[in-house]
């Protein structure tokens, strides 16, 4: 009996199969990866000569503000932006594409990471034309950073607590208040800040998001020393700082919905596995064909959660192609990733030889010694842990 | 997914859960549910359309697999639709009832008057001593298929895994074969039914997140429904992401199998199972926390997937097997750039000129 006929036959019509609450669809574009690549990393070879293993284990925390204009000059930056902004009209996968060879290669793209993957798109989108004619060609060009104006002293995974606040005047708004926990705060051109707008609103409504430029008068920044020894991130003062009216980005009042919308962006791509990924290519290095059999299977098991990883980042990229918002799976791609790239450091810890002799540091050693202590933040950056699996909660319908 | 596809999991979901009911609640017979199975022609699901079958993709087998593993299918599915994936390879257009497969690495073949004789060992082979097995293997470089029918002179000793599933181990000396084909491009049936395990597994690790998900909205403790508290929430959370790991994985595989063929897939299989396998104890231990004591006894469903699961992390290669490939596979890349090689791999699926790419594959013993 032929089964094709038997199901037109027997076909029962329910309601659409699903045995998954989330959309992990392979991606099924096609695009010329092999020659994008081949140029990305002709670009690496010859932009990364000088940069040691510790600072690429950094990746793309890194900020190197001479290494983010060569790859403006070179057309790395804003490659998804229409022609007219500085960009090429790139797809998102091949934006991916690029980007996944940088984090692979542990090019130091902190400078310009934040205004290329979010900042400029969140422009694009919400920005009036003079925003955008002034600000997006600089940052394709790799001359202006951004960073994210989120946390504040008394909101951090609540971040709807926050309290800065912007009030219309006749010239624009009057900004007031401090962000704290900001991202590269001190070397950052620019920050797209969630403040409210209303204060008769509660919680998620009455917030309004801002572009600001942060050399305005009444902005005071401070670095704040990471366990690290990086100065990474920093607070933010603004006492009655004016921005244009062009400032608001999108609609009064709908902050909200509109960083939420920047999160899928935020917490999908490659770098949310990839950031201890420096750590496999130095630990095989020390390897020969011969290794013993617990650094063989423990490799084995790291490309296992690797390669599964990326077949879920490239899911949520093609779904971001096609104009989807799957911002329930990037916070699952968010917590498995960072769970994986945590466990990293101390699973090579475990493995190092150790033969109570004192070995010399090596580029394996500096490598893990920066990811050791870096480790912890990256289940708290971007969204901690216990948000994320509040919001994979909500989607399975527990909240 | 393609409408046909669509179609037939609807078909199969409907059959399945139907099934599932009647075992929970009614004695129907075994016999019975396998009648229903191949009246609707799934075990023939990867054979020609000529014989009768749906020439499926993996694909559609994987889907098919997920679903037995959701509704706990207690039927041997899976293998006789490996069995018939053997039987299309084989040429053969016999009629089959349920079969089961293996994969020996090391055999030894010697050709007498009447064909060939085996001598091996396969162990714990899925489905009852009383299948005919498709074994897949090599002889001095040459790949070949055989069949070994339940008739044919062999030492078998039954048992059942930890899921109460009858295996079967079997123990060939000079066995003579009434079929043996030798084939140009090796198949490795043992690596197929891992990608079907995946996919089990898969079906199974979702069907702990929807009962964990119900019993939590129902039971009440402290004077309301154990959802509401935030420590439980984030288990089953964690719960579902390991099901959502699991089954990108195994789909990725399974399209990589349908577009590139059995011979430069073995890694991503291997990727799925090991995946597969790592989400195992952390998924089960987080759905019996959920469900408490209940979820312990033998009246409740919960064990039906549970110790299955448990089962399967050890069949078609546990951790230590697919990690040593993987790892092997990584070193032998190390020269020319393990990233390199990976990403190698997916771009041929997502170039324009997949042929350029190609590499090379690993061998498995």
């Amino acid at each position: 009996m032929c089964v094709t006929n038997h199901l037109l036959q027997n076909f029962w019509l329910l309601e659409e199969f699903s045995l998954s609450t989330f959309d992990f669809t392979p991606p099924q574009t096609s695009i010329d990866t092999a020659s994008l690549r081949r140029r990305i990393r002709q670009f690496l070879t010859s932009a990364m000569e000088d940069i040691s293993p510790r600072e690429r284990a950094y990746s793309w925390t890194g900020y190197n503000a001479n290494f983010s204009e060569k790859m403006g000059k070179d057309g790395w930056i804003g490659m998804q932006w229409p022609e007219l902004y500085g960009g090429r009209n790139a797809s998102p996968l091949e934006r991916y594409v690029v980007i996944e060879e940088l984090l692979a290669a542990g090019a130091p793209v902190g400078a310009h990471w934040i205004a290329d993957r979010q900042s400029g798109t969140h422009l694009l989108r919400y920005a009036s034309d003079r925003i955008k004619s002034e600000y997006l060609p600089k940052i394709a060009a790799g001359e202006l950073f951004f960073c994210i104006g989120m946390s504040e002293p008394n909101a951090g995974s609540d971040l709807a607590a926050i309290h800065t606040h912007a009030r219309k005047v006749d010239e624009g708004w009057i900004i007031n208040g401090s962000k704290l926990w900001t991202t590269h705060a001190v070397r950052s051109h620019m920050m797209i800040a969630l403040v409210r707008t209303d204060r008769s609103e509660q919680r998620h409504n009455g917030l309004s998001q801002f572009v600001i430029d942060l050399s305005l008068p009444g902005i005071t920044i401070n670095g704040i020393t990471d366990q690290t020894g990086e100065v990474h991130f920093g607070e933010v003062f603004f006492e009655e700082v004016l921005v244009a009216n062009d400032c608001l980005l999108g609609t009064e009042g709908q902050g909200w919905q509109q960083v939420n919308a920047e999160l899928a962006l935020e917490r999908s791509g490659p770098e949310r596995y990839l950031s201890s990924y420096r750590l496999i290519e130095e630990f095989i290095d020390t390897q020969t064909d011969c290794s013993d059999d617990l650094n063989t299977d423990a490799i084995g098991e790291w490309i296992a959660e690797l390669w599964t990883l990326r077949q879920m980042s490239l899911s949520m990229a093609a779904q971001i192609a096609e104009g989807k918002e799957p911002a329930l799976e990037a916070a699952i791609v968010k917590d498995l990733g960072a769970t994986f790239e945590q466990s990293l450091p101390h699973s090579v810890a475990a493995l190092m030889s150790d033969d109570g002799q004192h070995t010399p540091p090596s580029a394996l050693s500096e490598v893990l010694d920066y990811l050791l202590l870096a480790s912890p933040s990256f289940s708290l950056r971007g969204g901690t842990r216990e948000i994320l699996r509040g919001i994979i909660a909500r989607g399975l319908g527990l909240r | 997914m393609s409408e046909l596809r669509t179609m037939l999991a609807d078909t199969v979901t409907k059959l399945f859960s139907d099934i599932y009911e009647s075992s929970c609640h009614t004695d129907t017979q075994n016999s019975d549910h396998w009648h229903r199975i191949e009246s609707l022609g799934l075990p023939s699901l990867m054979r020609d359309e000529a014989d009768g079958g749906f020439n499926g993709q993996w694909q559609d087998a994987v889907m098919v697999a997920r679903c037995a593993g959701y509704y706990a299918i207690n039927q041997p599915l899976v293998e006789t639709l490996l069995g018939g994936y053997a039987l299309r390879c084989l040429g053969s257009s016999s009629s089959g009832g349920a079969s089961t497969v293996a994969h020996c690495g090391s055999t030894d073949l010697t050709q007498q008057q009447r064909g060939y004789h085996i001598s091996a060992e396969l162990s714990d082979v899925a489905g009852g001593c009383d299948l005919p097995v498709f074994i897949s293997g090599s002889f001095k470089g040459r790949h070949f298929l055989a069949q070994l029918n339940p008739g044919d002179a062999c030492r078998r000793s039954p048992r059942t895994n930890i899921a109460g599933e009858p295996r079967c181990s079997i123990h060939l000396q000079e066995t003579p074969l009434q079929t043996l084909c030798w084939l140009d491009q090796p198949i490795n049936l043992h690596n197929l039914a891992a990608l079907l395990s995946c996919a089990q597994i898969a079906g199974c690790l979702q069907r702990l997140v929807d009962m964990c998900v119900q019993y939590a909205s129902e039971r009440e403790q402290f004077g309301r429904p154990i959802s509401q508290f935030q420590v439980i929430q984030h288990g089953i959370s964690q719960l579902a992401e390991q099901a959502a790991a699991v089954t990108c994985a195994t789909e990725a595989a399974a399209q990589a199998l349908d577009r590139d063929g059995l011979q430069t897939t073995d890694f991503e299989i291997a990727a799925a199972k090991l995946r597969a396998n790592i989400a195992i104890p952390l998924a089960t231990n987080i759905a019996h926390q959920v469900h408490g004591a209940i979820g312990f006894t033998e009246e409740h469903q919960l064990h039906l997937f549970t110790r299955r699961l448990l089962a399967w992390r050890n069949e078609y290669g546990n951790n230590r097997f697919w990690a040593k490939r993987l790892g092997h596979w990584c070193l032998q890349h190390r020269t020319d750039g393990l990233w390199q090689a990976l990403t190698a791999r997916s771009d041929r699926h997502m170039s324009e000129k997949p042929e350029a790419l190609r590499e090379p594959e690993y061998q498995t013993s």
